[in-house]
C-alpha cells in the first residue's frame, strides 16, 4: 500500500454521532463544572468566611458568645482606650520606618551585586537571601541576648571595656524593633530589586549619556523611573509584612510595654479572660490599614504597564568601580555578618548551655548537651516535635494541592469567575498571620459544627493552608503563565481533550514549579509562630509556640536549641526530598529514553525498507 | 452585492474546475474581538487533496480564519464543514471542540512540548485516538520516514535545529491521517535559505499524505510557489479567490494586484469599450486596456470608476521627445533607486501621483531627479482592475 491511500479506516475516528454520545459528553462536562465551581466556591470561603466573621465580631457586642447584638461599643472602646493613640503611633512608626530601611538596604545591596564589577559577584548576589533561612524567632531571641539593654553580652563587653554603667546598646523599644525588622526583612524587596535591575537594558542608559545627560542625571532621569514601579511594589509588600509581623514586638517592644496591635492583640486573647470582640476591633485596624496600604500600590501602579516595554533583554553591561570595588565588595558581606551570622553564631552558643547570664563573667561556660538531649526525652518537647511534623506534612499537602487546582482553574479553565479565584487565593497575603489566626479562632467557636476542634491541631491547619496558599499559587502561577498557548492547542490539535491535555501537556511541564512550592511551605510551616501563637491548645502543642512559652518562662539554653532544630531539620528535610525528587526524576528520564531507544530502533530496521517506497512517492508525484 | 455573492460568484463564473465534494467549506464565517471586526463574512470551498494559501497582509483576519477552522476559536457566525460534516454552525449551535475534529495544526512556532522527545510527539496523537499498536507503529514509522527524522527519534525539541523542530511539528499534524492540514505561518520562523528549502519539502509532503492544506502567509512568493488555490484577504474580508496564476497574470483588484503581483496601479475613468478592451482615461490622457477579469467587466461601464495596474518592469520609461507612442503620459523623475540588476525610477505625472517603474540597468539611458519623461504602459500589460478591494466599499 503506498502512502498516498494512506486513508485506512482503522485510523479514522467514527463520525460523531450527534445523539447520545454528545449527550454524555455535555453531562460529564457539566458534572465536572460543577465539581470544580464547587470546590472553588469551598476554598474562596474559607478564605472570606473568617475574615467577614471578625469583621462581624468587632461590630458585635453580645451578652453570650461573640458575635450578635451589633453595635460599635467594643470599636468606641478601643479608640478610646488611653492607649490607642500610642498603639497605632508604634504600629506606624515601627512600619514605615522599618519598610524605608528594609528597601533602602535592599536597593543598596542589588545595586552593587547586580550593576557593579565587584570580585565574586556570584556567592556575594546570594548572600542577602540569607535571613529568609531562618526562623524568626531565632533572629530576635539572638538579638535581644547580644544587644538586650543591660543583660545584652554586647553591651556588657563594652561597658567592662570602658569602665563604664552606660548602656551603649538597647534592643529593647521601638528603635530596636525598627533595626531588627528592617534588617530581617531585607530579602524581599532584594529579590524584587535585583531582578528589575537586571532587567534595565544597557542601551537605555547608554542612550541618555549620547543625549548629552551625566551620570548622575541618567540615574535620576532614566535608572529610577524605570525602576519605580519594582520600589512601589517592594515597598508595599514589605509594609505589609512588617505591620503584621508578631516576633519583633512581642519580644522587643513588649517588655517595654512599647505594642504594636499584633503583640497587644496576642496578650488581649492569651492572658487571663480573653475578650475577642477588642481583639476583633483591633484586627481591623489592620484591615484597614493594609486595604489603604493596597489602595495606595494599586493607584500608583495603575499605570505601570508601559515599563514592560522597555525591559527588554539585552546586555548587562557593569559599572566599573575601579580599586574601590574591593571596599563595596564588603558591603553584602557586612551585612550578612550583622543581620544573621552574629545572630545564628549566638543561638548555636546559646544552644549548648545550661544557663545564660551576661552579667557574671564569661557566659559561655556551662556547656551541655541536654537542650538537645531534651528534645528526645522530654515529653512535652516530643509531642510538639510529632504535632509540628504532622501538622507540616498535611498542610504542604494540602496547600500543595488546593494552590495547584487553584492555578489549573484560572489559567487552563473558561469557568466564570476563575480569575477572581485567583485574586482571592493570594489576598491572604494582606492578611497579617496573627489577624487571620484571630479570625481562625472566633470562626471556630461560633460556628457550632466547628467548635469540636477547638484546642486541636485542625485550626492550626487550616490557617496555614489559608497563609501559604498565596506563595504557593505565585509559585505555580509564575511558571503556569510561561507556558505558551501553542503548547495546550497543539494537544487539542492532536485529539487530546481538556483533561488529557492538562495530564499529559501542563502538569508535566509546570512540576519544577510544584516541587518549588512543597518545599517553599515544607520550610515555612515548620517555623511558623506568628499564625499559630494564638491556636496552639495545651493539649496540642507545636514546636514554635512551646519555644515562645520558654522563652516567656527564661529558659534561653532550650529555646536556642529550638531554634536551631526550626532552623535545621526542614531544610534538612527538604533537601532530602529534593535529593528523592531529583533521583525519581533521573529514573523517570532514563527509563523514558530507553523506551525510545527500543521502539526507534525496531523503527529504523523497518523504515530503511520503507524509505525506497517513499521517494518512490514522492517521484511519481 | 453582498460579499459572500461577490467571493461565491468569484469563485464559480472563473472557469473552476468542478470540485465535488469540498474538504473544508466554510459560509460567511465572522469573528468579534469586543468591537474589533477580525473576520467580517468570509466564505470559501476548499478541492480535497489541494493546497490552498490565506495570504494578506497581518491584521487581516487570516489566522483568526485558520484558527476557526481548527476550533480553536468559536466563530460569532457561519458555519464550517470539514470532510462534509458540520464542525461549527451558528444557526444550529453546533460547535465540535478543537480535539474532535480530525485536523492537523502546525503552529508558527511549532508548538513542541519540550517535555517530550521526537519519537513522543509523533505517538500522542496516535494515544489519544483508539488505534492499534500494530497501526501505531507503522503509522510513526511511516511519517518518520517520511519527515526525515528516523535518526533523530530520541532527541528533545531543544537537540533540534529550526527545520527539524518544524518537520517535528508537521510529521504530528500528519501522522493522525487529518481531514485537513493547517498551517500558520510555519516558514515564518526559518531563516531565508531553509524557507525555500522547507516550502518544497512541505509541499512535498502534503502531495504524499493526500491531504488537504490551508496555509497562511503574508508572503506572496511562498503562496505563489506552494498554492493549488490562493485566497487574498484584507480587512477581515476575501478579496479574491482563484489559482495563483490567475490572480497574477490577471487581478481582478487593485489590492491584489498589488499584494499578490507586485502590481502599480493608476487610478482611471472607463470611457467607452474599444475593440476587444477598453478607452479609459487616466487625468487628461486617453489610455487603451485590453486585458480585464471576466467578473469585473460589469463594473468596467461607461463612467466607471476603476484602476489600471501594471509591473513595474513592463513600464518603459524614456526621455522626453517628440514621439506620439500610444498609452505614453509625460511625467518627471522624482527618485532614482539602484539595486544591481535594475533601477527603480520613481515617476510624477500631472496625471497621476507616484509612479514606481523598473527599469533594467543595461539600459543605455540614466535618469536622474528633475528629467523628463515619457511613459509608455503597454496595452498588452495594462490591466483594467476594480478599485482598492473591489465590489461595495467595506463597511466599518
Amino acid at each position: 500500500m503506498t502512502l498516498a491511500q494512506a486513508p485506512s479506516p482503522p485510523a479514522h475516528a467514527p463520525a460523531p454521532v450527534p445523539g447520545r454520545r454528545l449527550g454524555l459528553s455535555r453531562l460529564t462536562r457539566a458534572l465536572a463544572w460543577l465539581v470544580g465551581g464547587a470546590v472553588c466556591l469551598v476554598i474562596a470561603a474559607g478564605i472570606v468566611i473568617p475574615v467577614v466573621v471578625v469583621v462581624l465580631a468587632s461590630v458585635s457586642n453580645p451578652t453570650y458568645g461573640i458575635v450578635g447584638n451589633y453595635g460599635t461599643k467594643y470599636l468606641s472602646a478601643m479608640v478610646h482606650a488611653d492607649q490607642f493613640a500610642s498603639l497605632l503611633r508604634t504600629t506606624l512608626i515601627y512600619t514605615v520606618a522599618g519598610t524605608v530601611m528594609a528597601v533602602a538596604i535592599a536597593a543598596m545591596l542589588a545595586w552593587i551585586t547586580t550593576l557593579t564589577n565587584i570580585p565574586f559577584a556570584r556567592v556575594l548576589r546570594v548572600l542577602p537571601l540569607a535571613p529568609l533561612l531562618f526562623p524568626p524567632l531565632l533572629l530576635v531571641t539572638a538579638w535581644v541576648q547580644l544587644y538586650g539593654g543591660r543583660a545584652g553580652y554586647v553591651n556588657v563587653l563594652l561597658q567592662d571595656a570602658f569602665h563604664t554603667q552606660h548602656t551603649f546598646t538597647d534592643i529593647f523599644g521601638l528603635r530596636g524593633m525598627i533595626v531588627a525588622v528592617g534588617l530581617n526583612m531585607v530579602p524581599l524587596p532584594y529579590l524584587i530589586l535585583s531582578a528589575a535591575m537586571r532587567s534595565i537594558n544597557t542601551s537605555l542608559p547608554e542612550a541618555s549619556y549620547m543625549s548629552g545627560a551625566s551620570i548622575p542625571k541618567t540615574l535620576l532621569r532614566i535608572q529610577l523611573p524605570l525602576l519605580r514601579p519594582a520600589l512601589l511594589s517592594s515597598l508595599a509588600l514589605v509594609g505589609l509584612v512588617i505591620a503584621g509581623s508578631f516576633e519583633i514586638p512581642f519580644v522587643m517592644g513588649a517588655p517595654k510595654n512599647v505594642n504594636t496591635f499584633t503583640s497587644r492583640i496576642y496578650e488581649s486573647l492569651s492572658s487571663g479572660e480573653p475578650n475577642f470582640n477588642l481583639a476583633a476591633a483591633q484586627a481591623d485596624v489592620y484591615l484597614v490599614l493594609n486595604g489603604l496600604l493596597l489602595l495606595w500600590y494599586v493607584m500608583a501602579t495603575r499605570r505601570e504597564n508601559r515599563f514592560q516595554t522597555v525591559s527588554a533583554r539585552g546586555g548587562n553591561q557593569r559599572i566599573d568601580l575601579g580599586r574601590w570595588k574591593y571596599l563595596v565588595m564588603l558591603v553584602p558581606v557586612a551585612y550578612v555578618l550583622v543581620a544573621v551570622a552574629q545572630l545564628l553564631i549566638q543561638s548555636v552558643l546559646v544552644s549548648f548551655q545550661k544557663f545564660f547570664t551576661t552579667t557574671q563573667g564569661f557566659p559561655y561556660r556551662y556547656w551541655t548537651l541536654g537542650n538537645y538531649r531534651d528534645m528526645a526525652k522530654q515529653n512535652l518537647l516530643v509531642e510538639s516535635f510529632t504535632n509540628t511534623i504532622k501538622v507540616d506534612v498535611i498542610v504542604t499537602v494540602l496547600t500543595v494541592v488546593v494552590s495547584l487546582f487553584i492555578c489549573l482553574v484560572a489559567f487552563n479553565t473558561t469557568i466564570f469567575g476563575r480569575r477572581t479565584l485567583e485574586v482571592i487565593a493570594t489576598s491572604p497575603v494582606a492578611v497579617p498571620p496573627v489577624v487571620m489566626s484571630v479570625a481562625l479562632l472566633i470562626t471556630v467557636l461560633i460556628i457550632p459544627g466547628l467548635r469540636s476542634t477547638y484546642s486541636t491541631l485542625t485550626p492550626v491547619i487550616a490557617v496555614e493552608v489559608i497563609l501559604f496558599i498565596p506563595f504557593a499559587v505565585r509559585t505555580i502561577s509564575g511558571s503556569i503563565i510561561q507556558i505558551p498557548r501553542e503548547l495546550r492547542e497543539a494537544a487539542a490539535m492532536c485529539g487530546a481533550g481538556p483533561w488529557r491535555g492538562m495530564l499529559t501537556v501542563t502538569i508535566p511541564l509546570i512540576r519544577q514549579a510544584v516541587y518549588s512550592a512543597i518545599l517553599i511551605v515544607f520550610v515555612l510551616s515548620f517555623r511558623e509562630l506568628a499564625g499559630i501563637a494564638l491556636l496552639t491548645a495545651a493539649n496540642a502543642p507545636m514546636v514554635a509556640s512551646t519555644a515562645l512559652d520558654y522563652w516567656e518562662t527564661g529558659q534561653p539554653g532550650l529555646v536556642g536549641a529550638l531554634n536551631i532544630a526550626m532552623f535545621v531539620f526542614p531544610i534538612l528535610a527538604a533537601g532530602l526530598m529534593a535529593g528523592v525528587i531529583a533521583g525519581v526524576e533521573r529514573g523517570l528520564t532514563g527509563w523514558r529514553r530507553h523506551r525510545t531507544r527500543s521502539a526507534v530502533q525496531s523503527i529504523s530496521v523497518a523504515a530503511a525498507g520503507i524509505r525506497p517506497q517513499v521517494d518512490a512517492v514522492t517521484e511519481m508525484k | 452585492m453582498s460579499r459572500v455573492e461577490a467571493v461565491e460568484s468569484a469563485v464559480s463564473p472563473s472557469g473552476q474546475p468542478d470540485i465535488g465534494t469540498p474538504a473544508v467549506e466554510a459560509t460567511g464565517l465572522t469573528k468579534k474581538y469586543s468591537s474589533q471586526v477580525a473576520v467580517g463574512g468570509v466564505s470559501f470551498a476548499i478541492p480535497e487533496g489541494s493546497f490552498l494559501s490565506l495570504l494578506g497582509p497581518s491584521g487581516c483576519g487570516k489566522t483568526t480564519t485558520l484558527r476557526m477552522l481548527a476550533g480553536l476559536e468559536r466563530p460569532d457566525s457561519g458555519e464550517i464543514r470539514i470532510a462534509g460534516k458540520v464542525m461549527s454552525s451558528s444557526t444550529s449551535r453546533t460547535f465540535v471542540p478543537p480535539h474532535k475534529r480530525r485536523i492537523g495544526f502546525v503552529h508558527q512556532s511549532y508548538g513542541l512540548w519540550p517535555h517530550m522527545d521526537v519519537y513522543r510527539h509523533l505517538m500522542y496523537p496516535l494515544q489519544q485516538r483508539k488505534v492499534t499498536r500494530e497501526e501505531r507503529d507503522r503509522r510513526v514509522r511511516e511519517v518518520l520516514a517520511m519527515v526525515r527524522l528516523d535518526a533523530l527519534a530520541e532527541r528533545y525539541p531543544n537537540e533540534l535545529s529550526g527545520g527539524q523542530q518544524q518537520r517535528v511539528s508537521l510529521g504530528r499534524a500528519l501522522v493522525q491521517d487529518p481531514d485537513v492540514l493547517l498551517l500558520d505561518e510555519p516558514l515564518s520562523n526559518l531563516d531565508a535559505a531553509l524557507r525555500g528549502e522547507m516550502g518544497v519539502e512541505l509541499r512535498r509532503l502534503q502531495r504524499v499524505s493526500g491531504s488537504t492544506a490551508v496555509y497562511v502567509t503574508h508572503d506572496r512568493l511562498e503562496a505563489l510557489s506552494l498554492s493549488d488555490y490562493l485566497i487574498v484577504m484584507s480587512d477581515g474580508l476575501v478579496v479574491e479567490f482563484g489559482r495563483p496564476q490567475d490572480i497574477y497574470e490577471l487581478p481582478a483588484t487593485e489590492f491584489s494586484a498589488q499584494f499578490v503581483a507586485g502590481a502599480v496601479a493608476l487610478p482611471a475613468t472607463v470611457i467607452a469599450p474599444d475593440g476587444d478592451g477598453f478607452a479609459v482615461t487616466v487625468g487628461e490622457s486617453k489610455l487603451l486596456v485590453s486585458q480585464l477579469r471576466e467578473s469585473t467587466r460589469s463594473a468596467a461601464h461607461r463612467g466607471g470608476s476603476m484602476a489600471l495596474a501594471i509591473r513595474p518592469d513592463r513600464i518603459r520609461v524614456q526621455k522626453a521627445g517628440p514621439s506620439a507612442q500610444a498609452n505614453t503620459v509625460s511625467a518627471a523623475v522624482t527618485g532614482v533607486v539602484y539595486y544591481g540588476s535594475h533601477y527603480d525610477v520613481d515617476v510624477e505625472g500631472h496625471d497621476f501621483g507616484h509612479l514606481m517603474c523598473r527599469v533594467q540597468a543595461d539600459q543605455d539611458e540614466r535618469f536622474a531627479p528633475g528629467d523628463a519623461v515619457q511613459v509608455v504602459l503597454p496595452r498588452e500589460d495594462l490591466v483594467l482592475v476594480e478599485k482598492g478591494k473591489g465590489g461595495a466599499e467595506p463597511e466599518i
